[in-house]
């Protein structure tokens, strides 16, 4: 009976040695706005990892809204002329979640695109990003008690640096990066835009419940979502332009975008 | 000495009256900076001298990992 329970015990710690959640702090900054700062987490066992936002593991459900914020700002030049600034900012109830299938080597992702001035979920398999072609670098320093390895890499147009651990010897990341033979505890890109470092680690830990599949939305390839998406400001230049008052003499839009992916595998010759 | 006095009167009034003139026209271009400043369209504006900017309208497409800006300004034509 005593060795049963110590079976058991075995049995249990090897089940959920390999699995467990770290909690990332993320601060992007891509200079159009004030710097973002916010928590992701990352589950993990063996066979998985999901990348997604703190704000809805909770059992809070995604309603699917879309949140508009507005303000409005009017300055004079002179007696008979002010200028006004209008913002307008739409934001995504729908988290992007980034799924990987050590099985099948998948990326299965949930993005959204901006239609009819709301926001769809799209899911699509990214089969690029598990080609990651890493340096590793023979540097060491620790993170949060863990003993890290640094390893660079060329990804979209990013040149990233990660600090991986082999004491969790797992290939996942946060976001997209991921093939290292350790977790990556900390990772950002030359330019200072992009910051994610791990605050809280905790294995083992049950992760069944939160480690599921994106589901939610139409299926679509990734060159398709990209491409769809890279024209979604057409359609909002052209209502906008639509609702413009008479006598407005002339008017110059300019279009600015920024994410963690510059460029793409089939645009590069 | 009072034609000198009146020529150093001259030169004096002519250099407080080009700095005053510079002042106006370096505090004009500011202000239209700072009006314009967040809106990286300050370079196209102040190289078309008198153009009047009337509104200008950035919409943020924020999808979390990607941002979207769409920055539409009319203005007054030259």
């Amino acid at each position: 009976m005593k060795y049963f329970f110590y079976l058991l015990f075995l049995a249990f710690t090897h089940t959920y040695s390999q699995s467990g959640i770290i909690t990332y702090e993320s601060i992007i900054n891509f200079g159009n706005s004030a710097p973002k700062k916010s928590e992701k987490k990352l589950f993990f066992n063996e066979s998985a990892s999901l990348y997604r936002s703190v704000a809805n593991v909770s059992d809070r459900k995604e309603n699917g809204q879309t949140t508009k914020t507005r303000s409005k700002k009017t300055i004079p030049i002179d007696e008979n002329t002010a200028t006004e600034t209008v913002n307008i900012t739409y934001t995504s109830t729908f988290e992007p979640l980034y799924y990987f299938d050590v099985e099948t080597q998948q990326f299965i992702c949930r993005g959204t695109l901006f239609e009819n001035k709301k926001f769809e979920p799209y899911i699509y398999k990214d089969n690029y990003a598990r080609k990651i072609q890493w340096q590793l670098k023979n540097e060491f320093k620790t993170i949060s008690g863990y003993s890290c390895q640094k390893a660079t890499t060329d990804f979209r147009g990013r040149k990233y640096t990660a600090w991986f651990t082999t004491k969790i010897p797992l290939p996942y990341g946060p976001w997209k990066l991921n093939g290292l033979p350790g977790l990556i505890l900390e990772t950002y890109d030359e330019t200072g835009e992009i910051y994610i470092v791990a605050k809280k680690i905790e294995i083992p830990k049950n992760v069944k419940k939160f480690l599921k599949k994106p589901i939610e939305g139409a299926q679509i390839t990734f060159r398709e979502f990209i491409e769809r998406r890279s024209h979604e400001s057409d359609d909002i230049i052209k209502a906008f332009m639509a609702r413009l008052p008479k006598g407005t003499k002339n008017v110059t839009a300019k279009t600015k975008r920024t994410g963690f992916e510059l460029e793409y595998e089939w645009e590069k010759g | 000495m009072k034609r000198t006095l009146l020529i150093l009167m001259t030169i004096l009034f002519s250099f407080g009256a080009f700095s005053s003139n510079g002042g106006a026209t370096t505090e004009n271009i500011e202000h239209q900076k700072e009006v314009l400043s967040s809106f990286e369209t300050s370079e196209l504006i102040l190289k078309k001298d008198k153009c009047v900017i009337k509104r200008t309208t950035t919409i943020t497409i924020d999808h979390g990992t990607y941002t979207e800006t769409i920055v539409l300004v009319e203005y007054i034509p030259c």
